[in-house]
């Protein structure tokens, strides 16, 4: 059956598509195909990523898309349906299938099924330098020859044989080779069947058109749902095509006593068996690879979780050394940078403080205050993600999920689920939920996902550090290093505590079966580290300067407006600066101008707020100015700094907010230690920030989850905060 | 007959006189005669051994009445019935303190009285279920010694016996009678259960869960052993890959799993015939890591339990 259409090469521009594994390299494949020209997005209705990109070649004219990594192409998970649907319905002239030489046996059970569905098929045996490595030697012509395709051996993240990829791609996509494609056999029982049902399909006048008639007969066998449901539908005469089909597999099952998938399935491993006898030889290389040696190690019983808390902490440690301490980047640390480069430009906005005061509030707490004290943080993030990126690459990542399952089990939650919670801010060094409500997409079944994705902005992600920097700087400067660790642990703490409520109340379900890959170790290339991290942080980044800006402007008009009347406070002020030789009326004069400032606050749309929240806010020890930051942080965590600052009278924009804001805490009477413990707590759980918000709706396909997970945070911090602040105070700890 | 036994066919002969009187049942002493004549007779009967029994007595009942009348014993419980599907009931007086099952042969028919550890077994149910036992009988189904003497292990279905549960060990049937039967799913090892016979001619049967009526020849043509077909050949070293062994190698020879996770497994590789090798456990105890197919894959417990290797 034709899939393609011979007129479409010369006019339009030929689609190719990247279908295999995941972790075979298909990704670093396409990389090397398409360069910088790439597109990422979503296929229509389902959270399952899109990449398409233009081939960066003068000769060739084509697109490529790279489908999700699947390990097969039954109708049962989103990501096989998205691929399944993406080869039959956009009609590829190409199907480029990317192998893992090193680990053929389960790799050519999709090609087996490409092969089933008749599409245009070149194979690229990726990884033929690892391959080699473990003693294996690949007769690549003979397995052209016994498959009947094209096959291209690559080394992906080298780009070694992208070229020969690309041209044997554009001749398949042409139509220009010829050779038979081997046709796939399951044994003589079930062939008969296959050709039998295959028969009855291709007479039935509509379906024969809509699939390839021996591909359609193996799914209808293979009991496949989406298929049936599709034949009732399309078919000319669906009752007799199901009779049909009931036959055959009634003879298999009676024949075999096993389900005809099962069957289907074994007799394609035996093809992919027969395949690889005839291609490879494995030369006298010892088993113990690298992997096996490494494995050894950080899997063992005892070894394994001291080596996993061993590089917890170097990466907290390194991260912060690199972005914070050494002075490495031309005689200072990334952050300190930052921190001049808003320090110049609140310099840069000063001079407005004269001439348009409103303005210069604007900008100066505003903007700048508000992303300034953020961008800061940015130096940190990056190092963060770039390092979790190198941990992912290698495939340590695994091993993590590996030995941590059974510890998370018993939270309703898997190994897996801790690439989400760490991206999160789970090593307490900083972290975006953002990222990490993505990452879940790793875990392959719904409420896994679902619960992961409810806990992991309950981690101390980059936007509440600033926070807990302040305050502790303020109430807890002798023990610093004791309190982050405690507020590291209590974020945890509660996130494990909801993950088992939530799933034992909330998101219902057995527990999913866990099967998971280890692939083997390899060294992570630079340039796949980067554009990981790089991802990542630009979330975070372009979240400051979309969001966190927008928030910041609207929280200074909050806070603005409306104006109070102060006419009164203006003129004793104004009369006490004028006597300049009393000190004491100068003081006074301050005095005064702070009152005055927060009159205004009060008076302003936020302060109205803030106060009325109070009433509730009040037994967690939190005023209304406090509330106000609060409310701000609803959008974006890290306005809550400058909020404050602004609510507290700060009338510099000092991006170092935090320092002088500490100071000031400090000695204000009405602030305790208590009190400042009990906001930090407020803050690490309330509410995820609104960009969070927004993708958990996508990721979870309802508003209803991104309202729970509102809710359900902001009573747990409310109620935490209470007690801790009530139980406190009762037993005078930190007042 | 002991004296003792006839004081209790006397006391039963009262009882009933006093049931009956009180149940206004009509003609009490044809009823009671019979009675006494059941009361006489030890071991079972059919109605018309009995009906023979009576006219060599030198009554004379019709064989309606009689059977009614034992039916009534019977709910009186005054008589045991021990029914069998196409053979004349059997009946025996009942002893109120002296209970007994039987087990009864599906060919020839013939019964033998099982006395042994029969208040333990009602102590049992007893216990096990809360009910206060009254009475209980068991009516155990076999093939006498006899019967099973005289058949060869391979039979034709044309010599079992209905209830006899059996499976397929050849077929010498040809032609659509073959093909209409291979369509209902009879095959080697497929079990078949023999519902009914028609005399010697032929009968219904249960092929897996469908019923069929053969005839004679289909049943001569068809060769059977008594029980279930054994389970192919999974040698009794077969374990569970939880139980193989960090270091062991084991092939797999069955996946008791269904569905989801067996669709998973299926995909990633583990299928029956892949080797397997159990390379180490996790810190915590779960999960496994196993090489299969040419590389490492991490498995649950829970999951792992259903893959069934020998070693």
């Amino acid at each position: 059956m034709v899939l393609f259409d011979a007129t479409q090469t010369r006019q339009t521009i030929l689609r190719a598509v990247i279908a295999g594994n995941p972790n075979c390299g298909k990704t670093c494949l396409f990389n090397a195909l398409t360069g910088a020209n790439q597109k990422v997005g979503n296929y229509p209705g389902v959270t399952v990523e899109r990449r398409e990109g233009r081939v960066r070649s003068s000769e060739v004219a084509m697109t490529v898309v790279d489908l999700p990594g699947t390990y097969s192409l039954t109708a049962l998970s989103a990501d096989e349906v998205v691929a399944r649907h993406t080869m039959l319905h956009e009609r590829p002239a190409v199907v480029i299938n990317v192998v893992d030489a090193a680990n053929l046996e389960r790799n050519l059970y999709l090609t087996v099924q490409l092969m089933e569905m008749e599409m245009p098929l070149v194979v690229a045996l990726n990884m033929v330098d690892v391959a080699e490595r473990h003693g294996m030697t690949i007769d690549v012509d003979r397995m052209a020859a016994v498959l009947g395709l094209p096959v291209v051996p690559t080394v992906g993240n080298r780009c070694r044989g992208i070229q020969d990829l690309l041209s044997r791609s554009h001749e398949v996509a042409c139509h220009t080779t010829d050779g038979a494609t081997r046709a796939v056999t399951y044994g003589h029982g079930v062939d008969d069947e296959v050709d039998a049902l295959a028969a009855v399909v291709a007479a039935d006048a509509k379906l024969s058109g809509r699939y390839p008639a021996r591909w359609a007969a193996v799914k209808l066998l293979e009991k496949d749902e989406e298929i049936i449901r599709d034949m009732r539908v399309a078919a000319a005469h669906p009752a007799a095509v199901e009779a049909a089909a009931a036959v055959a597999i009634q003879a298999i099952e009676s024949h075999y006593h096993e389900p005809s998938e099962v069957i289907l399935a074994e007799a394609r491993y035996g093809f992919v068996s027969g395949i690889i006898r005839e291609c490879v030889t494995h030369g006298n290389v010892s088993r113990r690879s690298v992997t096996d040696a490494v494995d050894a190690v950080v899997c063992h019983r005892l070894l394994g979780p001291l080596v996993l808390a061993g590089v917890v902490y170097s990466l907290f440690v390194v991260v912060f050394k690199i972005a914070d301490e050494w002075h490495w980047l031309f005689g200072r640390s990334p952050t300190q940078w930052m921190q001049t480069l808003f320090a110049w430009l609140a310099y840069q906005a000063g001079g407005l403080a004269d001439t348009s005061p409103m303005l210069h509030s604007l900008l100066a707490d505003g903007v700048i205050g508000g992303v300034g004290g953020i961008m800061a943080f940015v130096p940190l993030i990056f190092v963060m993600f770039a390092l979790i990126a190198a941990l992912e690459d290698t495939g340590y990542m695994a091993r993590v999920a590996f030995v941590l399952d059974r510890a998370l089990k018993v939270f309703g939650l898997q190994g897996k689920s801790i690439m989400a919670m760490i991206v999160s801010g789970g090593l307490g060094g900083g972290g975006c939920a953002v990222p990490g409500v993505l990452a879940t997409r790793v875990l392959r079944d719904r409420e896994d996902r679902l619960v992961t994705m409810l806990i992991a902005p309950l981690m101390n992600c980059g936007a509440k550090i600033p926070v807990y920097l302040m305050l502790i700087g303020a109430f807890f400067a002798e023990r610093q290093a004791g309190m982050m660790f405690l507020l590291w642990l209590l974020s945890w703490v509660f996130a494990l505590i909801s993950a088992v409520v939530i799933r034992r109340f909330v998101v219902r379900g057995a527990q999913a079966p866990f099967v998971m890959e280890l692939p083997t170790y390899h060294v992570p290339t630079l340039r796949g580290v980067l554009r990981h991290t790089w991802s990542r942080t630009w979330m975070f980044i372009r979240k400051a300067g979309t969001l966190i800006l927008a928030t910041s402007v609207l929280m200074w008009f909050a806070m603005y407006f409306p104006r109070a009347d102060t006419a009164d406070i203006d003129g004793r002020i104004a009369s006490l600066q004028s006597q300049t030789a009393d000190s004491d009326a100068s003081a006074q004069a301050d005095a005064l101008q702070r009152e005055r400032q927060s009159a205004q606050l009060r008076h302003s749309a936020a302060g109205r707020a803030g106060t009325a929240l109070e009433t509730v806010t009040r037994w967690a020890g939190m005023d209304w100015r406090d509330n106000i930051a609060l409310i701000g942080g609803f959008a974006a965590k890290e306005v809550i700094v400058s909020t404050l600052g602004v609510a507290y009278a700060m009338a510099d924009a000092d991006s170092d907010e935090g320092g002088t804001l500490s100071a000031h805490l400090r000695s204000d009477p009405g602030w305790t230690p208590l009190r400042a413990f009990a906001l930090m707590v407020f803050v690490m759980l309330y509410a995820p920030c609104v960009t969070v918000q927004i993708i958990t709706r996508r990721e979870s396909g309802s508003w209803k989850w991104p309202l729970f997970s509102m809710t359900y945070t902001i009573a747990l911090a409310l109620l935490m905060a209470t007690l801790i602040y009530q139980v406190g105070g009762a037993f005078g700890w930190g007042v | 007959m002991a004296s003792g036994l006839k004081d209790i066919h006397k006391k039963i002969a009262a009882d009933y006189q006093r049931i009956f009187s009180q149940d206004g049942q009509g003609q009490c002493e044809a009823r009671i005669s019979i009675l006494r004549a059941v009361l006489d007779r030890e071991g079972h009967f059919t109605v018309d051994e009995l009906r023979e029994l009576l006219e060599q007595a030198g009554v004379s009942y019709e064989r309606d009445f009689l059977a009614r009348t034992l039916e009534s014993f019977v709910h009186y419980g005054l008589v045991w019935a021990v029914r069998a599907s196409d053979r004349p009931v059997r009946y025996e007086h009942a002893h109120l303190e002296r209970h007994h099952d039987h087990v009864i042969c599906v060919r020839c028919g013939r019964i033998r009285e099982i006395d042994a550890a029969r208040p333990r077994r009602l102590a049992e149910i007893e216990q096990a279920t809360g009910y206060r036992v009254l009475d209980g009988q068991v009516t155990v189904r076999g093939v006498c010694e006899q019967c099973l003497a005289g058949r060869p292990e391979v039979f034709p279905l044309s010599a079992g016996a209905p209830g006899e549960e059996v499976h397929v060990v050849r077929l010498e049937l040809t032609g659509p009678e073959r093909k209409r039967l291979i369509g209902m799913g009879l095959a080697e090892r497929a079990r078949i259960e023999i519902i009914s016979r028609d005399g010697e001619a032929g009968g219904v049967i249960a092929i897996e869960q469908s019923r069929v009526a053969v005839g004679r020849t289909v049943l001569d043509r068809i060769f059977v052993q008594a029980g279930r077909a054994p389970q192919p050949a999974v040698s009794p070293r077969a374990v569970p890959l939880t139980e193989l062994g960090v270091g062991r190698r084991g092939r797999i020879v069955r996946i008791t799993g269904s569905g989801p996770i067996r669709h998973r497994l299926m995909e990633m590789g583990v299928t029956r015939g892949a080797n397997v090798f159990v390379e180490r456990v996790a810190p915590l105890g779960d999960p496994i890591e196993v090489t299969i197919k040419g590389y490492y894959l991490a498995i649950r417990k829970n999951e792992a339990a259903q893959i069934i290797v020998e070693p």
